[in-house]
């Protein structure tokens, strides 16, 4: 007798792995966090998140959009001007400090070192500079703006039952003081680069675990039903600002993400890791969930996680998940704007 | 253009008001043949281009396009040397439907729209949204009118003058319940009165004209005088939505000479008031 002789086939990796095929994968993900049709569930983060919440959609679950945009406009529009991708616009929220700080500012405990960031004669953003992609008139138009987001914000969080989070990188930037982090490098979209003003941030494992449990205990105090899915963006750094090798910082990035996101949901019985991660940038699906370069994933790739995810969370009664028409409203483009030249 | 005109009338449920004020005024141009096509709500959006005719695609509409043309089953756009379109959507209740929803921050008044009188059918909470993207969607909500629809299939087969009759907005008799105390009250009505007008021609597609009530016709710039609107009831309320004869007789006569002067755009603002209830 061993240790392992009696622990299920998915345990060691010739059953699980070897001879096992990741279209078609079976107890990948064992969830503790249960989805009911009486759920009201929010999405953010980046991929994962994006492609789960038009899924969701379709398969009978309730999913909050406190945000949605006007009914008008076309698919593209919308989808430029941050419509349609989570439950509110807050674009595309890449580290977990940032989801920390979104929340913190919603029930205002935090204000950013900066608002309003400036391209020519236009106002953005800083904290989400891609949801007005033209820009705005006014530093006050960016700040009532923002204000008004962020009444949404904590409708949002303090309403859902399950918030879905993919968090994506440790690489970030943030004000001189690291106070703010920004979703963006400063002159990406908008904004000025000033190496006196801004300054690189690698957030620690450790660091992104405190992070994630104190966005949970903002949350959950004003929200005790609240509860949690996480998981780790398989799509790898575009660049990397420190002086390493991007594969070696990517390794590095998604060890911590993981980590930390595993130790959270360990600790918590109200928070669920799903692996998307695992089932995508591992030797489990050689490559080939990647498109060409390696680095965008396919729409296989992104079907294949979300049957996975349906096969733990069945669609709602009277409804089917059809992963060919539960295509994600965009792809993963907005990534680029994170460490873009 | 000789003086001798074939003129087209399409339009949805406020082309009754048209047809009537022709009724009362065709004896001052009766060098003018006015045939009405007509169907309520958007039935018109089952009408498609056929060659150089618009037909119906449904058996309803083509009933209702015969009844109100006196016979004649699609409009066969070759036989007529100007049309009009009157209402089919593009009015200020349009703008108002985004506005009830999407809101630029320079409008100040930010409750709902839910109880509002006779829009008591939206609940969803008020979005604040950029100047530019309010305009992008209004823009996209006017172009997706009936009347812009149509105003494209027309310019597809003829070069004959096209008129957008802008739809009649609310009757002023709305403000009497207090409802829109606050729309008025915070100037967001004459807000959006002037942006309608400055959006509508940028919707509008080149070489189509654009027809708004007179000033004297409105009221608050956005609704219509009182004076003008429907006198009907409608299940023991009074229709806010619609206007009487007096208000098609003056847009049919306005229409008229905007076609005869093949002006590119008039405002509605240069007409003598005094002489509409003449």
């Amino acid at each position: 007798m061993t240790p392992y002789a009696d622990l299920p086939e998915y345990c060691f990796w010739k059953a699980g792995v070897s001879r096992s095929d990741p279209l078609t994968v079976k107890d990948l993900y064992q969830p503790k966090v249960e989805l009911g049709p009486r759920d009201w569930i929010a999405t953010a983060g980046s991929c994962f998140a994006q492609h789960v919440a038009g899924a969701l959609r379709q398969s009978g679950y309730r999913y909050r959009d406190v945000e949605p945009g006007p009914p008008w406009l076309d698919q593209e529009t919308l989808q430029a001007h941050g419509y349609g991708i989570h439950s509110a616009r807050y674009g595309n929220i890449y580290t977990a400090r940032q989801l920390l700080q979104l929340a913190r500012e919603a029930f205002e405990e935090f204000q950013p070192a900066e608002v309003a960031w400036q391209r020519k004669d236009r106002f953005y953003d800083a904290m989400r500079p891609s949801v007005d992609p033209q820009g705005l008139d006014s530093v006050e138009e960016v700040s009532q703006l923002r204000s008004h987001h962020l009444m949404r914000v904590r409708q949002l969080f303090s309403h859902m039952n399950v918030f879905i989070f993919t968090v994506a990188l440790t690489e970030a930037w943030a004000d001189a003081s690291g106070s703010t982090v920004f979703p963006t490098a400063p002159g990406v979209l908008a904004g000025t680069w000033d190496a006196g003003r801004y300054q690189f941030v690698d957030f620690s494992a450790e660091e992104i675990l405190a992070d994630l449990n104190a966005f949970r205990e903002l949350v959950i105090s004003h929200n005790r039903h609240f509860r949690m899915i996480v998981s780790v963006s398989p799509i790898p750094l575009m660049a990397t600002a420190t002086d390493r090798h991007v594969l070696v910082s990517d390794t590095g990035s998604k060890a911590a993400l993981r980590a930390a996101t595993g130790a959270f949901a360990t600790a918590h019985d109200n928070v669920d890791y799903f692996p998307a991660f695992e089932l995508i940038a591992t030797p489990f699906s050689r490559a080939a969930f990647y498109e060409q370069g390696l680095r965008a994933v396919s729409q296989d790739g992104f079907d294949a996680a979300l049957r996975v995810f349906f096969q733990a969370h069945p669609p709602i009664e009277g409804t089917t998940y059809s992963p060919a028409s539960a295509q994600s409203p965009i792809g993963d483009g907005q990534l680029a704007e994170v460490m873009a030249e | 253009m000789t003086d001798e005109m074939n003129l087209a009338v399409l339009g949805n449920s406020h082309l009754a008001a048209a047809h009537l004020g022709w009724q009362a005024i065709s004896d001052e141009h009766q060098e003018v043949r006015a045939t009405f096509f007509g169907a309520p709500w958007d039935m018109m959006k089952d009408l498609s281009l056929d060659g150089a005719r618009l037909v119906p695609r449904t058996g309803r509409l083509r009933k209702r396009l015969e009844k109100t043309s006196g016979g004649q089953a699609f409009v066969d756009v070759p036989v007529f040397d100007a049309f009009v379109l009157y209402g089919l959507q593009f009015g200020v209740a349009r703008l108002l439907q985004v506005y009830r929803t999407y809101r630029p921050m320079s409008f100040e008044w930010s409750d709902t729209l839910e109880d509002l009188a006779p829009m008591r059918r939206v609940t969803a909470p008020v979005q604040r949204i950029s100047e530019r993207l309010f305009d992008r969607t209004v823009l996209a909500a006017l172009g997706d009118s009936l009347a812009l629809r149509l105003a494209g299939m027309l310019r597809q087969v003829t070069d004959a003058p096209v008129l957008v009759v802008s739809e009649p907005g609310f009757s002023e008799r709305v403000l009497d319940c207090g409802d829109w105390d606050g729309i008025l009250g915070s100037e967001d009505s004459a807000r959006l009165a002037t942006r309608f007008r400055k959006l509508s021609h940028r919707a509008c597609p080149e070489g189509v004209q654009l027809l708004f009530p007179r000033d004297s016709l409105t009221a608050h710039g956005m609704f219509t005088n009182r004076t003008f609107a429907s006198d009907e009831t409608e299940e023991g309320k009074i229709d806010s939505t619609h206007t009487g004869a007096l208000y098609g007789a003056e847009m049919m006569r306005h229409a008229i000479s905007a076609i005869r002067r093949d002006n590119a755009v008039d405002d509605g603002r240069n007409g003598d008031p005094q002489t509409l209830l003449a």
